[in-house]
């Protein structure tokens, strides 16, 4: 019996749009150069809508009778659809910069539309060999990325300096990968599940130092504290809408992969874990929020921000229950609509005033209110402020993590919230209380204005009637709990 | 394939592999190093022969110790600019402490798991089961490792390339002439932070 | 029309004023020289005012022609959002729950709020600030209605607290004008208003939170259930009742929290007849009976409810003898009437508590905007410089007098019935709450009378020049501008030597008040057999509907007779336009004491704010805070600062030493591992 090759419309969408994004680019020479950006977005949307579609379908993707390697639930198709939302914003965001700073425009839509589709499949995948294939083709696409701006040495520097660290992690991945071959002797999720609970009580050291490994590998994708010490580099290095990819796509996908290994194959073994995820998780928290204190430069605050926000989603993976789950998945959205938001405002100055400085945002306000408002916005999500989105999707991890006994954890959660406050505010005094070093107001390009807007009203939206979103994100987490 | 002869080839083997990793960490010359380098992959193909794995053996030789061996040295003679010698670092203490902690973790999980060999029985011939799996169990995967292959070559040939497309951040910005030299500057600021270390 | 009503209709009545205060909001986008014109603005606003008004007399009917006439019209309740972590379940859902009660408010929100932004036509003609007092108008509107329809206590928090800051925006509408002399001035009365109601709103958060943890349910029809069945504690039922009484008694004006009400006064009149006279202090009044169903489970809540609206209604009234200020007299005679409301629910009146509210709605909104008429006649409110008014307004004149006759509870005004039947409850409950609300009858009747006296009778006293209160102005410095008059300079400034009637868009409204001032109480008349107060039960479990008391002839006679000895006492001493306060000369000490308000202010801003607070706990807060406090959030902020510098030099940029920390963290896990592995 064939597999049901149908169940990967989205991904198959993705991959021939982008082969056409740059063909279309390399036959057409005249086309003007924020088009590829814009037709690659077309694709992301078409493969965001053939997402849609999958609501409600569970079944697997079976290579041979027995053996899934791939499921598609409703766990996949919440991330597939906001993996492609993601994408569509940063192909829009990223049209004008790359018109005006970067060569290979088509190539830069095509690694962008294959990134996505390499988190799809992380998200996807049952069994450890798929995963992990998924996870490389994802993490290929980011070293071309981030290093794609050639003339500029900072960009060399972080795209060498990511990939390096990123084979680095990658073998100590599959170090761990075959520790836990070695000792439940199965790929698949549901096998290793299996194989542990029939282990009962008795765990080898393997195991566990397998899952060190592990935790060691998607710790760098995610960028965990101790192993996140690329992203500020990476960050800053990157091509403006990269660095808004690497904080949004990269951070999500890792985090489904992470959550569905976790809670799936390795749930038996949860005490064994629990407590390795908690205290990255807390040591990342206060890490990164501490040192965003010390940032001059916006994207390495962002950095930071990003690390701070990836303690936070720790404490998900760490409760491993349901209710984290939706959580999980209800903050990634959350804190990815804000970060695009983000993004797309320094994306719009940046590409006016080429500077990515905070000093240089000062009087922001009167230059430019709606930028000002808007990443007002952004920032007060991030910081958790309620009536934005960060509000609740943070309130609903913490209570997760207190749930889930991880009292304390939340506790440091909560305080380090408090400190990130601090950071995002020094932000919002520039904008608003400095005066403008550069006199002059200027315009946001219309269709960013637009992007900026959507994202705003979302950020509101998540905020006011998070409802609708946390019932998706329950149904899908629910689904890795059915059993 | 237990006995004395595959013990000796064994640790024979395991002596090459480890021995040379440490020459390629402490050669002067980077030409050296990957001299040493090609050593090592030829001592991995050698211990995969005393695991049974002949394909990934073969593949070893042909793929690692010739292909790649022979790339990285063009490469390098091809490069005559680059620096070849291997820079100092303040890290040999540290690195040491940390890689002696983790190897003395493996040797010690290696030792005293109880793998479950026996459950496993005997192994087959390799060829035809890797062959098998890759178009069968792992036939997506495999698809999905050509989709990082060709993303991997178009990323390099976009590093590499000179580009058919330039950017046209003078038209746009107005302010064309300041842009450039800032982002000169930045260029230069990074050469003094990629040896000071940004902050 | 009449016979069925869909839930979105409903949510129309809420959801019309709020369009309007948004359109007015955005129109504030578009650069000024091309922005519509502010009356075509007020035209919008009323027009979807009385658009709203048609939907809650179409929704009142549909109640009314009910099986069981005020019965409840169930809607769904939509989820807004839910919060699910483990043990909490927390649902919070937004729904509608209509049934008499809300019907009845429904309908007396709307009357008077388009009323009102119709008389403000005239009254705020010209001021700059035109649009943005129509926005807030009508974001009041839509928050009260909020407040009425919510059938769950957060909604209704939510509305009650927007309800407030409405109120703090309307007061101090005019918040660049200077103090009057005397007066605070209209940004600090509006602080003054806001913080005071807070004090209350602690408690109501209190107890929501509190009856929260206790049932898990927001849902008022649910909480009553749950406390009439008795099941949870009394004494949280307690507890949660007076927390709620405390935000009633806030946002109501009970005494000790009543003080902020006259201050209130320095908002345009228009407002202080809709917020500080019909609606939003009525609201205290409204959650009580909202609530009666946990009010009636626990006597000490009942108990405390009825003893200080009781005190609330004396002390009141004795203030509003001795002002000057017409305003002020108004809004002591409603705070005493909102304590008159509060004693009858805690005597177990809801019928008469509710039926007095609504009449009283009606009665002194008419009496506000005709302070408000007044005003604009004679550019002053105090009444030492009116008098003799009759002549110039007539018409004026004719609903004020209509209004303080109803107040007084002159039958057959709408008013007698519904005082009438609160002394009714209080004579079969409590003799002595009898006794100080038939006091508080007298003293009503006779300080209305008084200021009807000074203000349209001898002869006029001239009046103030120009501005004297600001009327239209919102700026500080035209304040003092003669040229500045109410009706935009409708007339030359020249002509105010004489007061004079106002316009056809501010006596119209009084008019049409005056209707249901004279006829809204026969809807609970005895010899209709109580048909409103039928209506009104519907909304609390059968158990607690009890058959009405008699109508008691020997009631209704000696009340009437005392308001008819209050009105003649005041011709006496005030008929002749005399100025002089004769009162005062009377009962010095009683003057001295009631016009300084029982020296509440002082007591509060002297003694408790100046001397214990400032004195001593201030100080010793101040030093805490210095000290302390301070040398807490320094050091955590110098050793946060500290932290942060260290670790930041971890980011070396060299790739090395990355590689090193990535796996010397995992290292130093397993090595951890391995320590309590080997243990």
């Amino acid at each position: 019996m064939n597999p049901d090759y149908s169940l990967l419309i989205p991904e198959y969408i993705l991959a021939v749009w982008a082969a056409l994004v740059v063909a279309v680019d390399v036959m057409m020479p005249k086309l003007r150069r924020d088009v590829p950006a814009y037709l690659a977005a077309l694709g992301a949307l078409a493969a965001g809508i053939a997402s849609v579609l999958y609501i409600d379908v569970n079944k697997g993707f079976e290579a041979i009778p027995g053996v899934t390697i791939m499921h598609v639930d409703d766990y996949t198709t919440y991330m597939r659809v906001l993996l492609c939302g993601i994408a569509v914003f940063i192909l829009l965001m990223s049209a004008q910069f790359v018109r005006m700073r970067l060569s290979h425009a088509g190539e830069y839509s095509a690694i962008v539309l294959v990134a996505t589709l390499g988190g799809m499949l992380m998200v996807e995948g049952t069994e450890l060999i798929t995963s992990w294939i998924a996870l490389e083709l994802l993490s290929f696409c980011f070293y071309t990325l981030v290093s794609f701006a050639r003339r500029e040495l900072r960009s060399n520097e972080a795209g060498l300096k990511y990939m390096l660290l990123g084979a680095f992690s990658t073998a100590l991945f599959l170090y761990g990968l075959s520790l836990i071959y070695g000792v439940t002797g199965t790929t698949t999720y549901d096998g290793i599940a299996a194989a542990l609970s029939n282990r009962g009580e008795d765990l080898t050291l393997a195991l566990v130092v397998g899952f060190v490994f592990i935790i060691a590998g998607l710790g760098f994708k995610v960028a965990a504290v101790p192993f996140h010490m690329y992203t500020p580099d990476a960050y800053q290095g990157a091509p403006l809408p990269i660095t808004a990819m690497l904080s949004t796509t990269s951070k999500a996908a890792a985090f489904a992969l992470f959550f569905r290994l976790f809670t799936t194959a390795f749930l038996p073994a949860h005490e064994e874990w629990k407590w390795m995820i908690a205290l990255i998780a807390a040591v990342t928290m206060m890490w990164g929020n501490l040192v965003a204190l010390q940032q001059t430069n916006l994207r390495r605050l962002f950095a930071y921000s990003s690390i701070g926000q990836v303690g936070f989603m720790l404490i998900a993976v760490a409760a491993a229950t349901q209710d984290a789950g939706s959580s999980l998945l209800f903050h990634m959205a959350g804190y990815a609509v804000t970060n695009l938001a983000a993004f797309t405002i320094i994306v719009v100055f940046f590409n006016r005033e080429g500077s990515d400085e905070i000093a240089d945002l000062a009087g922001l306000a009167e230059r430019q209110p709606f930028l000002a408002l808007a990443m007002v916005t952004a920032l007060f999500s991030l910081a958790g402020m309620p009536l934005f989105a960060g509000f609740f999707t943070k309130f609903m991890l913490f209570v997760s993590g207190w749930d889930a006994g991880l009292e304390w954890l939340s506790g440091v959660a909560v305080v380090a919230s408090l400190i990130s406050l601090y950071y995002y505010l020094m932000v919002i005094r520039q904008m608003y209380v400095i005066a403008p070093r550069v006199p002059g107001r200027f315009r946001t390009p219309a269709l960013l204005w637009g992007v900026i807007a959507v994202l705003v009203v979302g950020v509101f939206f998540l905020g006011i009637w998070p409802a609708p979103l946390l019932d998706a994100a329950d149904t899908a987490a629910a689904f890795l709990f059915r059993a | 394939m237990d006995g004395f002869g595959v013990t000796a080839a064994f640790w024979g083997l395991s002596a090459l592999a480890v021995g040379s990793a440490l020459g390629i960490m402490l050669a002067r010359s980077l030409l050296h190093a990957v001299l040493w380098l090609i050593l090592a992959f030829a001592g991995l193909a050698g211990l995969f022969v005393t695991l049974s794995a002949d394909f990934v053996a073969v593949a070893q030789v042909l793929v690692y110790a010739g292909a790649v061996g022979v790339l990285v040295v063009f490469a390098i003679m091809l490069t005559p600019n680059s620096q070849t010698g291997n820079s100092e670092t303040r890290m040999v203490g540290p690195g040491l402490f940390v890689a002696s902690v983790v190897s003395g973790i493996m040797v010690y999980i290696a030792t005293q798991t109880d793998w479950s060999t026996a459950a496993r029985g005997d192994f087959p011939a390799t060829a035809l089961e890797i062959g098998t799996a890759l178009t069968n169990r792992y036939l997506l995967p495999f698809e999905v490792a050509s989709v990082l292959l060709i993303a991997a070559m178009v990323g390099a040939i976009v590093l590499v390339r000179a580009a058919r497309d330039e950017p046209e951040r003078r038209e746009l910005a107005g302010e064309g002439e300041g842009e450039v030299n800032t982002a000169e500057a930045a260029g230069r600021e990074v050469v003094a932070a990629g040896s000071h270390g940004g902050h | 029309m009449f016979d069925s009503i869909n839930e979105f209709q409903v949510w129309l009545i809420y959801l019309l004023p709020l369009a309007s205060c948004l359109l007015i909001a955005a129109q504030y986008v578009i650069p000024a020289p091309i922005r519509p014109n502010p009356r075509s603005l007020s035209t919008l606003s009323i027009l979807l005012m009385a658009g709203s008004f048609l939907l809650a007399l179409q929704t009142l009917g549909v109640v009314m022609n009910a099986a069981e006439p005020g019965q409840m019209v169930g809607f769904g309740e939509h989820r807004w959002l839910s919060i699910a972590a483990g043990d909490i379940h927390l649902d919070v859902p937004i729904g509608i729950r209509l049934d008499g009660l809300t019907a009845v408010m429904l309908v007396v929100v709307t009357a008077v709020a388009l009323l009102v932004q119709f008389y403000s036509q005239g009254y705020m003609a010209g001021d700059p600030g035109y649009p943005r007092y129509y926005a807030f108008l009508s974001l009041f509107t839509t928050s009260m209605l909020g407040l009425v329809l919510a059938d769950n206590m957060l909604m209704l928090f939510m509305h009650w607290e927007l309800v407030g800051l409405c109120s703090y925006l309307l007061i101090g509408f005019w918040f660049a004008n200077p103090a009057r002399p005397g007066y605070t001035s209209p940004a600090a009365a509006a602080k003054k208003a806001f913080i005071v109601t807070r004090a209350g709103d602690v408690g109501f958060l209190i107890a929501i939170l509190l009856i929260w943890t206790r049932t898990h349910t927001f849902n008022i029809l649910e909480i009553q259930e749950i406390a009439e069945a008795h099941r949870i504690p009394d004494h949280i039922i307690t507890l949660f009742a007076l927390g709620v009484f405390a935000g009633a008694a806030g946002k109501s004006a009970q005494f000790p929290l009543h003080t902020w009400l006259p201050d209130a006064m320095e908002g345009p009149t228009p407002v202080s007849a809709l917020i500080h006279a019909a609606t939003m202090v009525a609201a205290g009044v409204y959650l009580v009976a909202r609530l009666f169903p946990v009010y009636e489970a626990s006597e000490q809540a009942m108990d405390v409810v009825a003893i200080i609206g009781a005190i609330t209604a004396l002390v009141a009234a004795t203030m509003g003898l001795v002002m000057r200020d017409l305003k002020r007299v108004l809004a002591y005679s409603t705070i005493s009437q909102l304590g008159y409301m509060m004693l009858a629910l805690g005597v177990g009146g809801l019928v008469a508590g509710i039926f007095h509210l609504m009449n009283h709605a009606f009665f002194k909104a008419m009496l506000f905007l005709g302070s408000g008429s007044v005003n604009h006649g004679t550019n002053t409110f105090d009444m030492h410089k009116m008098g003799g008014l009759r002549r110039y307004m007539p018409i004026t004149f004719a609903t004020f007098v209509i209004g303080s006759l109803s107040l007084a509870g002159i039958p057959p005004l709408s008013g007698f019935w519904s005082k009438d039947e609160i002394l009714v409850d209080a004579w079969y409950e409590n003799k002595l709450l009898f006794a100080a609300a038939l006091t508080v009858a007298f003293m009503t009747a006779f300080y209305m009378f008084r200021a009807v006296f000074l203000t349209f009778f001898g002869e006029y006293r001239g009046g103030e020049p120009g501005g004297g209160h600001g009327g239209a102005s919102a700026h500080g410095d035209e304040s003092h501008d003669a040229h500045a008059q109410p009706d935009g300079g409708a007339h030359a400034p020249a002509h105010h030597a004489m007061p004079h009637e106002s316009p056809l868009v501010m006596w119209l409204p009084l008019a049409i008040l005056a209707v249901p001032s004279i006829l809204s109480g026969l809807v609970n008349a005895p010899f209709f057999h109580h048909p409103f107060g039928d209506f009104i039960l519907q909304s609390v479990p059968e158990t607690l509907r009890h058959e009405p008391h008699p109508f008691n002839w020997g009631i209704a006679i000696s009340s009437s007779v005392l308001a008819v000895l209050g009105i003649a006492f005041a011709a006496l001493l005030y008929a002749g336009g005399r100025v002089r306060v004769p009162l005062s000369l009377l009962a010095r000490p009683f003057y001295v004491l009631f016009s300084h308000k029982y020296f509440l202010d002082e007591l509060y801003e002297r003694a408790i704010v100046g001397g214990i607070l400032y004195q001593g706990v201030w100080r010793l807060a101040a030093w805490f805070d210095a000290t302390v406090v301070d040398g807490a959030v320094n050091g955590v902020a110098r050793f946060t600062r500290g932290a942060s510098a260290i670790m930041r030099r971890a980011q070396t940029g060299s790739e090395q030493s990355y590689g090193l920390m990535l796996t010397g963290g995992a290292a130093l896990m397993v090595l951890f591992l391995f320590i309590t592995a080997l243990r």
